[in-house]
This record gives C-alpha cells, structure tokens and sequence, in this order.
C-alpha cells in the first residue's frame, strides 16, 4: 500500500498528544486547535492530553475511557452543534459506563450562526483555541490568568 | 431618477422604459462593484435585472407576495426594496445577507438559501389566502435548476390541479444549474426555446371557430371533425407539459427585453388558476466576462472588475478538501470500476469535476435533487457498486428520510462525503455544515468519521471506500487543508 493511502481502521482513534491534568477529545477540524488549546493550557501550567477521535461512531472506547477515569476531567471539541454531537456521543458513552467525570463540551450551542468570515463566527462563539483554553480553565477552576495569549 | 432614491419597489410604478433601463444600468453597476469586492453570486443576479423591473412594475409589493427561489439571484431585489445603500455591506458580518431573510426586510416574504421551494412556499400563500378571503397576487420565481428539485415537481403537481387559486411561477430560464443544467426537463426547456412562437393556434382554435359567422355556437358535425383534426395538428403546442400540468403557459419571452416582460406579466396577471411564464434569460447579463465563463461567475471570490481575475492573496495556500477530496477519488476510481461518484448539481464545489474529466463514466450529475441521489445511490449499492455521495453537509439535510428508509434500514454501503461541514462563512444560517454529525449520529448501521486534516482526509476516502459493512459518512471543511503531505 503506498504511504498516504492505507485505511484506517474503523472506530480507532489517536493519542496525539499526552497529559495528566485533562483530556481534550477532539473531532475533525478541531484536532488542530486543541493541539494549540494544549500549547495555551501547558504555558499556564496545565498538562492536556489529546485525542483525535477520528470516528464519532463508533467512539473509540477502549482510548478514551482509561484515559478519563485517569485524568478526570474531559473536553470535547467539534465543529458542529452541540445537541446530539460528538460531545453528546462522548457523554453519553461515559454515563453508560458509569464513568462520572465533569466533561466540558465545545461546540455550537442552540443559535443560528449568521454571515460572517468563519473566523469572526468562530471569536463570536468562543471557538477559538485562546477563547476555549480560558473556558477550559474557568470550568475546572485552576488559576485564572489575567491575559489569555496564543495563537 | 436614481436607484438611490428608491426606497420602495412602488415607487416603479409609472416608470417609463427608457427610466427603467437607466435603473437596469444602475442596478447591474452597483451589483458588480459590490460582488467584486465582496464576493458573492454575480452571474444569477445579473441575469434577472429586467425580469425582476418588470415583474415589480407589475405587482403592489405592500400586499402581492413574491417568493425567489434559492435567493442568490435576489440581488437587484435587494437593491429596489430599500437596501441600496447598505449593499456594500453584502455577505459580511453585520451586514447585507447573501440570500433572502424574513427578518431582513419585510419585502423578503420567503427565507431561501436552499433550491427547489419557492412554489410549495407561494402555494401555500395563495391557499392561505384564499381561506381568509383576500386578494393580492403571489408569484414565485424560479430558475430551471431548480426545477429540476423534487420539491418544485411536487409544487407543481398539487397547483396544476388547482384550478381555481391563481399562482404565477415565473420560471427564469438560462439553461445553466451552476455547471449546465441536466436532465429531461431541461431538454424540453431547450425545446421550447427553439421552437417557433405558434402557442396561440391551439387555444384560439375554438374561438375562431365560433365567430365564423353562420356557424356560431353549434358546428356541424363535419366542422366538429375539422376542427378536431385541425387541435391534432396544432400540436405539438409550445408549453404543452404544462398545459398538460394544468398551467396555462405563457412564453417564451425575452427575460431582457422590459417592454415585453412588461406586458407579459401583464397578462399573465389576468389568467386565474395556476400560470407559468417562460423568461428567458442569460446568466451573467451586461458583463462579457461572466457571460463566457457561466460557471465561473455563478459566485465568485473578490476579482478585479476589469480583467475578471480573483484578486491575489498574499501567499500560496494549500490544496482545499475539496481538490484533495476529488483527486483522491478519482485515483481510486481509476483503479476501481464499481466507484461512482453522484453530484446533486454541485460538480465543481464538491471537487467531483476531477472525477468527470477524467473518468466520465464513474461520475453522475443528477441536477438539484438530492433525495434521488441518495436512493440512487443505495440502489447501485445493492448491484454491488461503490457509490459516494458527494452532497454538503446542509444539503444532505434534504435527503434524510432516504438515508434512513433507504441506505441505514436497508444497511446498504452507500460512502457519503460532505464537504462544507461546520461552519461555511458568508453563506450564512442556511448553509452551514452544523447539523449532520446529529442527524446521522442516531441512525442505525451508520459510520461516522472526520479527519484532522487532509492527509487523513485521503486516508479516509480509501477507508470509506473499501468498507462494504454498511454506510459510511465523512465530513470536512470548507476551505484549505493545512498543508501537510
Ligand atoms: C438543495 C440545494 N442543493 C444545491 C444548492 C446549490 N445551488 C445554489 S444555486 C444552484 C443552481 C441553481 O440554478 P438555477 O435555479 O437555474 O438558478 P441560476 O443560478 O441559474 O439563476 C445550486 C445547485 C442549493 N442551493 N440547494
């Protein structure tokens, strides 16, 4: 099989990125900004382990549940609305498994996204990695810093 | 008069031809400077300024009721119902929106951004009004895309039997879709294009019959016989599917010539019942360079007026999903004879204008209509093909009760791509990509994957593509990839 082209294995997804103080689980094209939320969280002294979920169904349980009991606190990102989503099949999937860890979900709450260049949509719901890592940090309550930086 | 002046689409009652023209020219001026700063639909909008002129000195906007289908095309409908000057402020945040909008502006009677609805919303209009007792007219415009959505075949069907509630559909006829437009009815259209103007034999037959002097009311048996006859070679009239439909057709007439839409519409206004008026138009009007390239124009990036040319950005970008996606599935369906790839009219933003170029028989355009596509597809599924249905994210919305019923109950392997999933931009609420991982979430047999970027992107083409389970979906982005091999 040439480089590039293999298949993917259904339901797998990836470590990316290790961590011991929360879990970002990311699908699609948030992968790319929660490796920078965790670059945000690391320069206030948080450690983010992330995930790319790869595939919302079926969930890769078998990555991500081990990986949230240990670290007991979990974030979700998706580009999509958050009722019924990706965040919404992670809960789910842990609240059958009785594993009852506070779980942040990002994502489009119940709005209508009017026009606007994506990145302006993206400030105005709080989507973008400076935005979610400071929402990250307020949900768990660590340190607050004044000023939120990064890219 | 200037279009600046006008603050009201009445305010065009009582214009002459020649004032009409000049706010033509106003109009498509205003229209090219903002979308080439801007971006936005150019060709759409450009095509209907005299249909649009005409048809509004004809109606009373405080009370008829005028739906456009899709939208993009509603422009120079902006521009006469008081949004002139705010237009430079088009598809940006806080501004001017890109299709039309209930809560825009109160000349906005039907939100639109997804084709093929504007006759079931006029219908169900007129029905209204009928039941409460009112009076006023209700017109729907739509284009020959359009028309070739489910949607408007049903509007049609449950109007042409409705003899009594009076619906003008206005069909603005340029013979493209976004890429050129297909499919039988399409065909006709071009038909009765070409066909010569001979629509008023056949309904006159009966009326000239009667005022030929001694025979009057009753014909002789052997006149009866000629004038059946004669009905028999009157056909094949112009318009006869609608006839048939039962739609009295009016057309075709010269979408650029205002005095004879001016009295088209005018007697299109006096036939009750359901009325079909044929304009026809060409998509880029008044602008050489999106008259040429029909395709290219349909919407465009900011350009510069003068050479047509998308506006340099500063640096190379990397390939968009869509190219990647394209590429991808053509190598594959080169290698593989049971891949087919399905469009809903969406050949060159889904990137499958790859796949038509260099594999044409591996790929299907079906027009707007997505519904089909998706039972299409499930039905090669079931001969053993690799059908991927390559449908945006917010237009497989459309298509729901059909992957449900068709491909999930059914656990059939039908590979659906959605491009433009998340958020999408200056389209705004009617296209963004939100909803699918919900809707597809709760289906039984249902795969669902996103890929980091686009080098996965690749990997999970293959991935859907050699995975004959059951169904399997993949969303992406809007935009470019993030340049990794
Ligand atoms: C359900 C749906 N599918 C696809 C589209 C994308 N789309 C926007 S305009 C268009 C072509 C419309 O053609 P036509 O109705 O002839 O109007 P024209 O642009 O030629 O004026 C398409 C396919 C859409 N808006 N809605």
């Amino acid at each position: 099989m040439e480089e590039g082209w293999e298949p993917l294995e259904i339901g797998k997804g990836e470590l990316l990125r290790a961590g011991e103080d929360v879990l970002l689980v990311a699908y699609g094209s948030m992968v790319y900004p929660a490796m920078q939320v965790a670059e945000i969280l690391k320069e206030h002294g948080l450690s983010a382990a992330v995930i790319n979920a790869r595939f919302a169904k079926p969930l890769d349980t078998a990555l991500i549940f081990p990986l949230a009991k240990q670290i007991g606190r979990v974030v979700t990102l998706e580009e999509g609305c958050l009722m019924g989503g990706f965040g919404s099949a992670v809960l789910e999937a842990l609240q059958e498994a009785d594993i009852l860890v506070p779980v942040l979900r990002l994502g489009v709450p119940d709005v209508l996204v009017e026009h606007a260049t994506p990145e302006e949509s993206k400030a105005d719901l709080g989507l973008t990695p400076p935005q979610m890592a400071k929402t990250i940090m307020q949900k768990f309550g660590v340190a607050q810093p004044t000023v939120v930086t990064g890219s | 008069m200037h279009l600046s002046e006008l603050t009201h689409p009445n305010q065009l009652h009582g214009l002459s031809i020649a004032q009409l023209s000049q706010i033509a020219a106003q109009i498509r001026d205003k229209h090219l400077e903002t979308v080439a700063a801007t971006g936005g639909h150019l060709g759409p909008g450009l095509g209907v300024v005299e249909l649009t002129l005409a048809l509004y000195q004809t109606l009373d906007l405080d009370k008829d009721r005028v739906v456009w289908d899709v939208g993009h095309q509603a422009y120079p409908h902006k521009m006469l119902t008081g949004r002139y000057n705010n237009f430079h402020t088009l598809r940006q945040k806080g501004g001017i929106a890109g299709y039309l909008n209930r809560r825009e502006s109160p000349f906005d009677h039907f939100g639109a951004g997804h084709a093929s609805t504007s006759i079931s919303a006029a219908l169900g209009m007129a029905i209204a009004r009928d039941l409460k007792g009112e009076k006023f007219k209700v017109v729907a415009i739509i284009g020959d895309g359009a028309l070739t959505g489910g949607m408007a075949l049903e509007a049609i069907n449950h109007a042409g039997h409705l003899p009594h509630t009076n619906l003008m559909v206005v069909l603005n006829d340029n013979e493209m879709s976004i890429s050129p437009n297909v499919g039988a009815i399409p065909r006709y259209l071009n038909k009765i294009r070409l066909s010569p103007q001979v629509q008023f034999i056949a309904d006159n037959l009966e009326e000239q019959f009667k005022h030929i002097p001694f025979l009057g009311e009753n014909l002789t048996p052997e006149m009866q016989r000629i004038k059946e006859g004669m009905k028999r070679l009157a056909v094949p009239k112009v318009g006869a599917v609608f006839e048939e439909l039962g739609f009295t057709y009016v057309g075709p007439v010269d979408g650029h010539n205002l005095q004879e839409l001016i009295t088209t519409f005018q007697h299109a206004h006096t036939i009750p019942g359901p009325v079909l008026v044929h304009v026809v138009t060409v998509k880029g009007k008044g602008y050489a360079i999106a008259e040429k390239d029909q395709v290219g124009y349909h919407a465009q990036n900011p350009f510069d007026l003068v050479t047509g040319k998308a506006k340099p950005s500063s640096k190379p970008k990397p390939p968009s999903y869509s190219k990647v996606f394209g590429e991808t599935l053509t190598k594959l369906a080169e290698n593989d004879p049971r891949i087919v790839g399905i469009t809903a009219a969406m050949a060159t933003g889904t990137g499958l204008d790859i796949l038509q170029k260099r594999v044409p028989n591996q790929y299907i355009d079906v027009g707007i209509a997505e519904q089909h596509a998706v039972t299409m597809a499930a039905g090669m599924a079931t001969q053993g093909m690799r059908p991927v249905a390559a449908i945006y994210s917010t237009f497989l919305q459309r298509a729901y009760d059909q992957i449900v019923h068709d491909v999930c109950i059914q656990n059939l392997p039908v590979f659906f791509c959605m491009d433009r999933a998340g958020i999408v931009g200056a389209d705004g609420p009617t296209h963004q990509g939100m909803y699918d991982i919900a809707y597809l979430r709760c289906l039984p047999n249902m795969v669902l994957m996103a890929p980091k970027d686009e080098a996965e992107l690749q990997r999970m083409i293959v991935t859907g593509i050699n995975y004959t389970d059951g169904p399997i979906a993949l969303r992406y982005p809007r935009g470019n990839g993030y340049g990794v091999a």
